[in-house]
This record gives C-alpha cells, structure tokens and sequence, in this order.
C-alpha cells in the first residue's frame, strides 16, 4: 500500500497507549443540562473496525476545559470529523 | 482489523463493525449521548436488530421517559461507554 | 424526589459593612434551624456583619418536588413568590391575586408552598404580601432570596468543611459524571433604608450631604465614603484621595462584601440575582467571559451584563476561574454603573494558587479561611516559605497603597526575591506571573495617552470645558490644535493579536471643580481592558483586593500587555482608578478585534489605519464590511456658550442624576432643529437642519456594516434602535431571532451585523424621549450611486457614477416622499385605514384618564370611540409573512386639543425643556418588518422625502412582512415630545403564512385587538395576547388633577417624598395597554396590603385580562414603543418560554428583562397556559421593579380556566 492510500484509521492500532483528540459531528452535546462541544482528548485503549476508546479521557467543557470524565469514552470511527495526534491533552486552546 | 475492497466500502465496514460491538455486549450497561433530544442514555443493552439497539433506558435527561425501552439508531450515537466487567463502572445515578 | 424547607420570615437587625452602616427594620427569610441562632448572633453583634445574615439561598435538583412550609414572623402577611417554578397558584403562588385562593400567611401563621422545579438555573423568590416599594415595604428590606436547581444528581457541601449544606451563598457542587463547581450567589440589591452608626442617615463626608442610597449584594455593601473617611482622619494612607484605593485591601483589608473564593482553574457559577427593586445594574466581573446562554454555545460571549429588577442569570466563566490564561489574584466584581460602584455595589471573585487549609494569614494578619480543593481536581501546592501563594509575594505595606507592579512602568523597578520566585520564566513588562500571549502570536503596539482638553458636543457651542480623553500619542497634536475632531480613540486589531501597549498619563493632577462636581486630586489613571487575557495583578489598570496598583503617576508610561484569543467585539477600555471622578468626561474607548487576516482601511483614502471610529475592514475570506463604533453617555458635564451649566446636579458631587448625554462627544438636540416653520415634524430632516453633527455612518446601498455598540458613561440604561435594518440577536447563531433595538448600560458591548439592502437615510437612535430630545440620534446613510469620500469595499462592485448632485439643506420643507404603492408587486396585499386624532382614555374604573390622549384607530372605529362607547385600546395590526401591507394614514390632530401650546410639559418633564410646540403632522413608524426607508419608514429622516401627514392629509405606507418576527412595535415619529406618551403607538405581529386571526369571544375574524386566536392549517390554535408596556402617561386623576406618579402612587409613603426628588425619567404614570390598575386606588378602598391584587375585593383590574383554557397554546407578544429611560422587568408568575423563541437550545425564563422603548419579544408559554403540569387559576402578569411599577398600576392577570366557561369558546384542537 502507498503512502497516499495508507488507513488512518488502521494507524489507530499502532496509536494505542497514545493520546489523541478526536471532534465528533455534532454541534453541542448535552449531559443533564451542562452543553459542550463533541472535543475529546485521551489515551487511546482500543481500537476495533467500528470505534475506538479513550480511557482516561478529557472532555473539552468550556468552563471545564481539563474535565477528566469518569469513565472511558468510545466513539464510533463514522462519527469522527477530525482527529490529530500532534495536540497534547494539556494545551490552552480557546473552544469559544 | 477489516480492510476495504471494491465491494465493500470501508464506511459501511466500520457501520457494520459498530453494529457487532452492540450486538457483542448485549446485556451490559451502556452510555450513549446522542446530539438530538434527551441527549443521553444510560441502561441495558436488550437486543440489536438491524442498526438499532434496543435498551431498557435507567436514566436520561428526562425522568419521564425512564424505565422504559428504548430504540436507538446506532449510527446517531456520538459517543457511547459499555461495561466490560473490566475497567471502569458507568455511575449508578440516583436522584 | 422531594425536598422540604422550613422557611421563616423574621425581622433582622442588617448590619451592612464593617463601619456600622444598618437596616434596623431589615427582614429576612431564613431557615428554621439557623432562626434562633442567627438572632442571638445579631444580638450580639448589633454593629457588625453576622455571616448568617445574608439573603438565603436554598437548593434542589433539577425534576424536583419542593415543600417549602413558610412561616410568618413580621407583623404584616407576608409570603413566597418563586419565580420560574411551576405551581398550583391557588395554594403557592405566595401572593393574593384575582380570584385565586389567598397564599400570603397571616402573621405568627404558616402555610406549605409545593413547588416543581423542571429545569436547572436560578430560582428567584421575594414577597408580595406588602408590594409597597417604600421603607415600609418588604422586598427593599431584605425579603429577598435564592432557590437554585442544580442538575439532576447533584449534592452540595460546605466550601470550608466539606460538610452538606442545607443553605448559604457558597457551596461546592459535586456530581457523579460532571465537574464539581464552585457555586456563588451573587444578589444585588438597591434603595435598602440605611442608618449609620449614630441611627442617622449616613452623610458623605466629602459633600456633606446625604449619601446616595443603598446599593449593594448579598446584604452588604462598601461605600467608598466610608473608606476615604478613614483616609481624611488620617487612619490610613497618607496623600491618598480615596476612589483610587477604593478596592485597595492593602489599605483597609477586604471589605464586607462577598469575596467569592476559588483556586485557578476551578469550575464555578455564580447565580446572579437582582433582588433589588429599582435600578437595572450591570454585572462585570474582570478577567473572564461567559456565554450569554448558558445552553446554547453559539451565544454571544459577555463580560459585563445589565440585570433589570427580578430577573437573573447564571454566569459560567469560561475556562473556569482564572480563564483561559490561569491568571490569579483577585478579580473585582462590580455593578458597572459607577455612582453604584462607589456607594459600594461591588466584591471579588480571589483565585488562589496555593492551598488554603485555615493555617495561612493575609499580610494584615488575617487568617484566610480554609478552602477545600474539589474532590476531582488536582488540589493547588501548598504555600513555603520561598513560595508563599498569592498574596503573600507581593511586598505591599499595610496602610498603605497596594505597590507599583514590577517591570510595568517605564523606569520603576524590578522583582523582588519572592517575586521571582512567583513569576513565570520569562517575565516581561505586563505579563509577570502568567502570559496570556501564546509565543507565535503577531505583536501590535499601540501608543496610548489620556489627555484633558475642552470637548465641545454640538454647533450650539454646548461644552466640556474638562474633557479627557484617550489617544493615539500620534494624534495628541492634531487634535489638540483642532486639526483633527476628538473622538472616542477606537483601536483596531486581528484575532490572535498580543497586544503592547505604553499608556501615559498626560492629565493634570487636578480635576477642576463647577457646578457639577468638587474638585478632585485625580493623579493617577490607569487604562483597564474588557474581554482580551491579561495577568489580572499587573495589568489590570486598576487597584484591586490584594493585587497590585497598575495605574500610573502624571508624566508616566505603564506597559500592558494583552492577547485577542479569538474575534471579539469592541473591547472597552477606560480608567479604573477614578472612573466615578472623571469617566463622564470622556474617559473611554474600545478596541475591535476583527476576524484573522482583516486589514483596516480608511473608508476616505483607502490607506490602512489602526485606529477610527468609522473604518472599512477588508478580508481575504470573509465578505468586508464597514465598521462603526458608537458610545452612548450621560452624566455629561456640559456648559452652553455663555457657560451656564446644564441640568447640574442639586450641588456639586451629587450622583443625583447630573448632566446631558452624548455619543462619541456629540448631540443633536431636537429643540434646536424646529426650523422655519417651528414644525416637530422635519426635526431630523437634513433639507431643514443640515445633517446632525452626531455620526452619519456612511456606506453604499448592499455595504455590510457591523455597529459596535457600547456605552462609555455613566449610570443609566440607553435603548438603541436602528429603524429600517435589523440583526441576528445572537450573531454567531442563525437560529436567533432578528432584532432591531438593544437596551445597553454602561460597559456592555454589543456587535450588530447588518446589511442594507437599499439606498436611503437610516435613522439610529437611543430612543427613549429624554436621549432623543437631547440628541442621541443620527443616520446611517447609504448611498445610491458613487460618491468621492468613500471607497467602494474592495470586494464589492464600483457603484454607478454619480447621475444626480447630492441632496443639499434647503432650509425649507422637505419634499414629499415618492408614492411607495405606485410600483406594481405581486402576492397578497392587506390594507388597513388607520386615522389618528385625539380622545379622552379612561386607564381604570377609579376615574384616572388622559384627556389629552393622541390615538391610532381603525377609521371604523372612529366613530365608537369617539362617541364613547369604546374605550380606546393601543393599535393591534397583523399580517402574514409573504403579504404586502399597506397602511394608509390619515390625521385629524386639531391644535386646540393639544395641552400644552408651547410643548413644554410641566409633567412629566425631561432635561433641558424647550420650546417644541405640538406638531398637527402624524406618522406611523413600525419595527422589524420590511420597507424602503426612502418611502415607508414612517418618518422623515436624512435627505428622504416627508413621510408624515398633516390635518386632513393621507399618505400610504408599504411594507413587506418578510419574515415571521411577531411583535413590532409601531410609533408616530413626528413628535417625540407631543404625541407618543400621549398614546401614540401601538404593534404590528408579523404572523406565519395562511394565518387567519379569530375574535376569541365571537369567533369571528378580526385583524386587529390585542386578544386574538391564531388558527392555521398546519399549526395549532393559538391565543395570542398582545401587551404594550408604556410608561411617561400624564394622567389626570377623577377630580382633574395631575397624578404625580410614581409619587402620589407610592403606598405606605413617607412625607419627605415628592417628585422633585426623582429623576426626570421615573416621572408618569404607567401600564399595560392604555390601562393602569395603581393599587394606591385600592388602598384607599381597602387598606390591606396583601388583599390589593384580589378581584374578590376590587372586582378585575382594568389591564387586560387575558383569558384561556388550561393547555392551550398561548403566545405573549410584548412591545414596549414608549418611552422613559427606566428599564422594566417583566414577569408572568407559574409560567416560562425560551428566551430566544427561534432557538430550541435556548435557555427558558419567567421574565423578560429591559423593556424600554423599542424592546419587543414573542413568548411562547411552555407548556400552554397553566405550565406542563396545567394549572388552572388566576396568574399575575406584572413589572418586575417593586419601585414603581407594581403600586403605580403595572400589573394584570391571565386568566386560566380549568372549566368550559360560556362566555370563552374551547379552541378547536
């Protein structure tokens, strides 16, 4: 396989134990009434064909922006808009 | 991990793949936030049929619609945690 | 679940700051466990502040069930309103109105109040069992308090010992999968009857008068005046003035207001409550932002924000405490308003960075109270010896002047062991102990300087001889020697922007003193910032709690530093060290950070600026725009040519109201521009006057423009409309609903987006009679076709060449208006024959009338009013999106029925009365919807032709209903002063396509009336109920004499009231809808407090009565087209909407904030009539400002059956 048709996706494997930070589609979730962004930064646990886990994992809130969420998170692969592994789960960054 | 052929693009690979880890872990607790309304689910996975999974929802952000079985689209879930046994629990949450 | 609180009401001793200051009459709510206790403690304490003395604040979660049983202590019934539960309002609606069951508690009773609380937020509750707004009454007295709902799961527990709390200010919230917090109520609260030490009123030792009233939070405040007495004793620092160290804890420790504890980067939300019941403050909280709306994260981001009386809001600092930057220190908090700054409306939000356990001591040797880490954060490192933690690096002297930051002033000194110790590796002038600018971020220096030189407003020669103002150091020639005309300096910058700024102060030691204010030692300015990351202790430009003092001496330069982290709007900037001394003279200005990549242009050459308050921006991706700074003043000192003050305060230094207005240094008042023909009507005509001397911002026909709207003085609410164009509410969410007004205080900043769609004058204006009357207005003028002193926006096409010269003032009467129903346009056109002329309006059944009362009507309806058999109600029209409406308008205004020939009213007046004799030309002005300004604005304006109707004449309006806004109000234009709080206005309601509107009673069609069913095929029936809130009325009373509301409407009055003592804008009567329910009426039928809103004792009041099922869908459409300054809160008890109807993220409110004029909103009760869990019964539809609203007759009732009645018929669902 080339260069250009390489799986970024499948490089999820070789990224277990690194962190990644992963945006979702939608525009604000919602948990119980506190609304943030879909931005999630972690550790990478697994990784199977349909999603992959964070554990730990941050959940970019915006009055929160450090809040290490009490359980791992999983997303699906086709909910993913964007991922990097070059930003550090502690960068200030601005979410507004 | 599955690779894509000419048949089978690789986006319905990982719907499909999504789909099996539901159908995998039927009877253990999930976490499912969703972007449209009540925006998330806590409770059992029951079944999955197709690309939906049936689960007996415990809590959501409305008491009303709890204690009930609900049908989510697997493909409208944002993000989502099962229970293994192993690692971390999903909170018992109570009012 | 359920939740149970036993609440008591007793009288309280309150001792309001550390000098003895007291309510000796206060009241309070408090719990039964905490009653006995906190009495013995007051006893104990008679001259100083007991903790448990503070407003109460209670807590549930959100889905809960609450029993609160309410006992009663005070010697009047007394009881609970919550506002924004749901309830059954025949047993807890704490208050006795129309026909429900009485919830007041009689004294030494107790009743049980159950509440469900349905979403997280801020619950506010107050008594309305004594709605008097005098000394007497119970909510300016303290019977005020907090409910507040947290998410689902919850707990909370004490700050300090992590032990469950059952009340109090403070608590840490915790939850099983989201972030503890830190939560705070803040509760401002106004016009509190205080007495000194002595049990006399307190006296301001520098003007040796009465001190301005109370205006605090949480039961406390600190008054600059008591802190400089101790300055003038010589108690404490030396050679100091006293504003400048108001905030100083080196010099007098901190003070008795709240100090809102927290380490960096923790969560929180503060509660803000306005308890009080008068004044709209603004709330501004240094260093950080927040998201207007809370739910919705593409709201607009604030950081300062006004509050009107009863409403409330939660702030979430972005970031957490410290913001984006983690900057520590303490933050001031602080009503913006500065006359209620400095009578000590203000506390501090104190970001450690170390942990606090109870061992430490501030330099002054007292202990700092321990603070609990939250549970799921990294607590702080613990204070050593070389690393001692805020404050105690910093090497201020006790009893003296917080010190001069290291490395910021050019030549003062450097770090200090333990300042090194604390900085941060590369410490840099204005950026010691956190940097907010990234590495790579682009630098801009700007050289800024604040001046003093005579400011003159207009070609009346009307003047500040002491103007101050901000400026570029390259300008200070040109302006000084009048090359160039001062105006507010306005910076320009690019997202991701470090900002480098040397600041000097070139003022003069010396304030001068007039007839306005004493002379005052103003020898140090700093320049303090809004919005932009700043290290709060070095950079503040300001003097606060701990930190350090970052202003500077006569002939110094400070060095700033600041980063622009996203696009912002227009940044304020001003003084923080004497801003209550001087900032009326001029002492803002704003920066504007643009969109990356935006290069500034000057829209006359074309060449690039940094600096202006009309520029052009240019953008590589984003369509360019005009951009337009406006500042909105009062408290303007001004002199006329032949330097007579006018409007001074009653003796130099009151706050009582001083001074003019401006925008951006200039006015244009009304009373100078009646022309040769002494007509109202041509007042902002540019053929009769000349163009104003206030802005003309100037663009070509399809130009987008952005207005930064901020306001640089000083104490009072403006409403800003722009007639003709529009803009989203929240400009970074398509689903916001389109506005085209906005009620502003000082500090705010507001970005409108807009477009113009067609060539013509556009007028702007702050457009409350008193501001339009003294000049606050202007025009956005957009050309047709090319003209030489302004550049095409580079990505637009080159206009036309110019065809036709440019209109010229002719001095004469403006031409007629072109006919806009000439050009042929397809789809459905509604017509309306509307005639204004003048009645008589009865406003109750007590016999209170306005003989004089100018109207809008239907001419079918003409006669009945006429005749009397109809009591005229304000103007209702309607029409559906897509239609074309034409409104032809005729008036039959007649001289002799004007009251006053000359137009000067001997009540209610406003500043500076004139000459402005009653104009016979009408006009009908409406908000929101569509129409060329040239032709069908309802006003004449700029260089459009006349667009009102004399006697006996008729002229046709076009208007296009493009969009489903709902409410607009509609206004004559013709004469602010002689028409529109005679009765002058009324709505249009922009309905959804294929609406048909229904009598609610006959079921007949019916275009017009303010109660109407909406039925359409695709949505349900709907009643709709349209409330007009106006105040400014000159009504006359049964016998024929003047009312001099709001005094003579005051219950419970005490005898050294009149109406001399009120501002010009609290003057008239008051109401909803051309009808006025003044409970003073009631009173002296019925001396029972709690029984004035009873229709079982009074019958109905005369405000509507708005009637409806349980369930069914209900929609309030809320204008307010008239008139005053005052801003009013609305609120509907049991019920809520979403604030912003348009967008389902939106928070939901039980009020409606800011009603003044121009101010419209749609509420769509949630839940239909009687809430979700449909409660028949009679809910009070009310102000919200106790002082003076409610006595003075704005309130009514909506009525929900839970019954088929005969007279309503069901809607058909």
């Amino acid at each position: 396989m080339g260069k250009e048709e390489e799986n970024y996706f499948q490089d999820f494997n070789k990224l277990v134990g690194e962190d990644l930070l992963v945006i979702t589609k939608a525009v604000q979730l919602n948990l119980l009434g506190q609304v943030f962004r879909p931005i999630f930064c972690g550790t990478v646990s697994e990784v199977q064909d349909g999603h992959l886990t964070l554990s730990p994992v941050i959940v970019k809130m915006v009055n929160a922006p450090f809040y290490r969420f009490p359980f791992p998170l999983s997303v699906p692969l086709e909910q993913i808009v964007s991922f990097s592994t070059e930003v550090p789960c502690d960068l200030v960054f601005p979410l507004t | 991990m599955s690779k894509p052929n000419e048949s089978q693009p690789i986006n319905d690979i990982r719907e499909a793949a999504i789909i099996k880890h539901f159908r995998k872990n039927i009877e253990k607790r999930v976490f499912i936030l969703t972007e449209a309304f009540p925006f998330m689910y806590i409770g059992k996975i029951v079944n999955v049929v197709e690309d939906l999974v049936e689960i007996l929802v415990q809590t959501t952000s409305i008491p009303a619609l709890e204690g009930k079985t609900w049908i989510v689209h697997i493909h409208s879930i944002d993000v989502f945690y099962i229970e293994t046994g192993v690692g971390a629990k999903i909170p018992d949450l109570k009012d | 679940m359920k939740r149970s609180y036993h609440v008591v009401a007793i009288p309280i001793r309150i001792v309001l700051n550390s000098f003895g200051d007291h309510n000796p009459n206060g009241m309070m709510y408090v719990l039964k466990e905490n009653e006995q206790k906190v009495k013995e403690m007051v006893k104990k304490n008679p001259f100083s502040p007991v903790d448990l003395v503070q407003p109460l604040a209670i807590r549930a979660n959100e889905g809960d069930t609450i029993e609160i049983l309410f006992e009663n202590k005070l010697p009047f019934n007394t009881g609970i309103h919550f506002q924004e539960a749901e309830y059954d309002v025949c047993q807890s609606d704490g208050a006795n109105v129309g026909l429900n069951k009485d919830s007041t508690v009689a004294p030494f009773k107790t009743i049980l109040y159950r509440l469900h609380v349905v979403k997280e937020g801020n619950y506010f509750f107050s008594d309305l069992g004594n709605p008097s707004s005098g000394e007497n009454g119970s909510n300016s007295n303290g019977l005020i308090g907090a409910l507040c709902v947290e998410n689902r799961f919850s707990w909370w527990t004490d700050p300090e010992t992590g032990k469950v709390l059952n009340s109090g200010q403070y608590a840490d919230i915790h939850h099983p999968i989201l972030p503890s917090f830190r939560e705070y109520v803040w509760m401002f609260h106004d016009e509190m009857e205080v007495d000194d030490l002595t049990g006399n009123r307190p006296i301001n030792h520098f003007s040796n008068q009465e001190e301005e009233s109370f205006h605090g939070a949480n039961y406390r405040y600190e008054p600059e005046n008591r802190r400089q007495q101790l300055i003038s004793e010589g108690v404490v620092c030396p050679n100091c003035q006293g504003e400048e160290v108001h905030h100083d804890s080196w010099v007098f420790g901190d003070p008795s207001t709240p100090i809102l504890r927290g380490y960096l980067g923790d969560p929180a939300k503060i509660r803000v409550f306005h308890g009080g019941v008068k004044e709209t403050h603004v709330f501004h909280y240094h260093v950080h932002q927040w998201f207007s709306d809370p739910n919705d994260l593409a709201s607009e981001i604030f950081d300062a924000q006004a509050i009107s009386p009863q409403s409330h809001y939660t702030i979430q600092p972005l970031y957490g405490l410290g913001s984006l930057h983690g900057s520590f220190g303490d933050a001031v908090i602080h009503c913006h308003l500065y006359p209620h700054f400095v009578a000590g409306m203000w506390g501090m939000n104190r970001v450690f960075n170390t942990l606090q356990d109870g061992t430490q001591c501030y330099p002054n040797g007292v202990p700092i109270k321990a603070l609990l880490p939250l549970p799921d954060r990294e607590p702080p490192p613990k204070p050593t010896k070389l690393k001692p933690g805020f404050p105690n690096f910093i090497p201020g002297k006790v009893g003296l002047k917080a010190p001069r930051p290291p490395l910021g002033i050019i030549g003062g000194r450097g770090l200090t062991e333990l300042e090194r110790n604390a900085a941060i590796e590369n410490p840099r002038p204005g950026a010691v102990f956190t940097d907010p600018c990234p590495e790579d971020a682009p630098v801009k220096e700007f050289n800024v300087s604040l001046i003093e030189l005579p400011l003159t407003y207009n070609k009346e020669g009307w003047h500040d001889p002491t103007g101050r103002m901000f400026v570029l150091d390259e300008d200070i020639e040109d302006i000084c020697s009048g090359k160039k005309d001062p105006e507010p300096l306005v910076i320009h910058a690019s997202a991701h922007t470090c900002f480098h700024i040397n600041f000097t102060n070139r003022l003069p030691h010396i304030l001068d003193g007039d007839a306005f204010q004493l002379v005052t030692r103003t020898y140090e300015v700093g320049m303090h910032i809004h919005f932009v990351k700043f290290d709060v202790l070095v950079n503040d430009g300001a003097n606060v709690g701990w930190n350090y003092d970052s202003s500077v001496l006569p002939g110094e330069t400070a060095q700033y530093s600041y980063y622009a982290d996203v696009e912002l709007k227009a940044w304020f900037f001003h003084d923080h060290l004497f801003p209550g001394a001087h900032q009326q003279h001029g002492v803002f200005g704003s920066g504007v950070v643009h969109p990356r990549f935006s290069k500034f242009l000057d829209s006359e050459t074309g060449k690039e600026v940094n600096k202006g308050t009309q520029i052009t921006t240019s953008n590589p991706l984003i369509p360019d725009y005009r951009d337009f700074v406006l500042f909105a003043q009062d408290f303007t000192h001004l002199f006329d040519k032949n330097g007579k003050p006018l409007s001074p305060p009653p003796f130099p230094g009151s706050p009582d109201d001083p001074g003019l207005f401006g925008v951006n240094y200039k006015n244009e008042p009304l009373q100078f521009r009646l022309g040769k023909e002494c007509d109202p009507a041509y007042s902002f005509s540019s053929y009769v006057n000349g163009d104003p001397v206030t802005p003309i911002l100037k663009a070509y026909e399809g130009d987008s423009i952005r207005i930064r709207l901020l306001q640089g003085a000083q104490e009072e609410s403006h409403s800003f409309n722009v007639h003709g164009l529009r803009w989203l509410k929240e400009r970074g969410d398509l689903n916001s609903r389109l506005e085209n007004q906005q009620h502003i205080g000082i500090s705010e900043s507001f970005t409108m987006e807009m477009h113009i769609p067609r060539s013509g004058d556009y007028l702007w204006a702050f457009e409350t009679e008193e501001d339009l009357w003294n000049g606050l207005w202007g025009l956005i003028r957009a050309f047709d076709e090319k003209v030489p002193d302004l550049i095409t926006l580079p990505d637009r096409p080159e206009p036309l060449k110019r065809s036709k010269p440019l209109p010229v003032c002719t001095g004469t009467k403006p031409p007629p208006a072109e006919d806009p129903t000439s050009a042929p346009i397809k789809g459905p056109i509604r017509y309306f024959d509307v005639v204004a002329f003048q009645t008589s309006i009865v406003y109750n059944s007590f016999g209170d009338h306005d003989p004089n009362a100018i109207i809008f009507a239907l001419r079918k309806d003409m006669k009945a009013i006429k005749e009397g058999l109809k009591n005229p109600e304000p103007l209702i029209l309607r029409g559906n999106v897509g239609e074309t409406v034409e409104v032809t308008l005729t008036s039959l205004l007649k001289q002799e029925l004007f009251p006053f020939q000359d137009g000067i009213y001997p009540y209610p007046i406003v500043k500076e009365q004139a000459f402005y004799p009653p104009s016979l030309r009408i006009s009908l002005h409406p908000q929101l919807i569509d129409y060329d300004v040239k032709t069908s604005a309802g006003e004449t304006v700029g260089f459009n032709g006349d667009q009102t109707v004399g006697p006996g004449e008729s002229r046709t309006y076009r208007w296009f209903v493009d969009s489903q806004v709902g409410a607009c109000g509609l206004w004559d234009m013709a004469d602010i002063r002689n028409h529109k709080s005679q009765g002058a206005f009324g709505a249009f309601i922009a309905e959804p396509r294929g609406t048909e509107y229904l009598n609610p009673y006959t079921l007949e069609s019916d275009t017009t009336g303010a109660n109407v069913i909406l039925r359409n095929p695709l949505l349900p029936d709907t009643r709709e109920f349209v409330l007009v809130m106006h105040d400014g009325v000159r009504l006359l009373d049964k016998n024929k004499q003047v009312i001099f509301d709001p005094v003579d409407g005051i219950l419970l009055a005490s005898p050294e009231v009149d109406e001399d003592l009120l501002d010009t804008y609290d003057q008239g009567s008051r109401g909803f809808n051309y009808r006025s329910e003044r409970l003073i009426n009631r009173y002296q039928k019925h001396p029972m407090l709690h029984d004035l809103f009873s229709s079982k004792v009074f019958g109905d009041p005369a405000t509507p009565l708005l009637e409806s099922y349980v369930g069914d869908p209900v929609t309030i459409r809320l204008v307010t087209p008239a008139e005053r300054r005052r801003s009013h809160t609305f609120h509907l008890h049991g019920h809520r909407w979403r604030f912003d109807a348009k967008d389902s993220n939106s928070r939901t409110e039980s009020f409606v904030g800011f009603n003044v004029a121009g101010a419209t909103r749609n509420l769509e009760l949630l839940g239909g009539a009687g809430a979700y869990n449909g409660f028949p019964g009679d809910f009070m539809y009310r102000s919200g400002n106790i002082r003076w609203d409610i006595e003075q007759g704005m309130w009514g009732i909506m009525r929900v059956l839970g019954e088929l009645k005969e007279h309503l018929p069901p809607l058909d669902q």
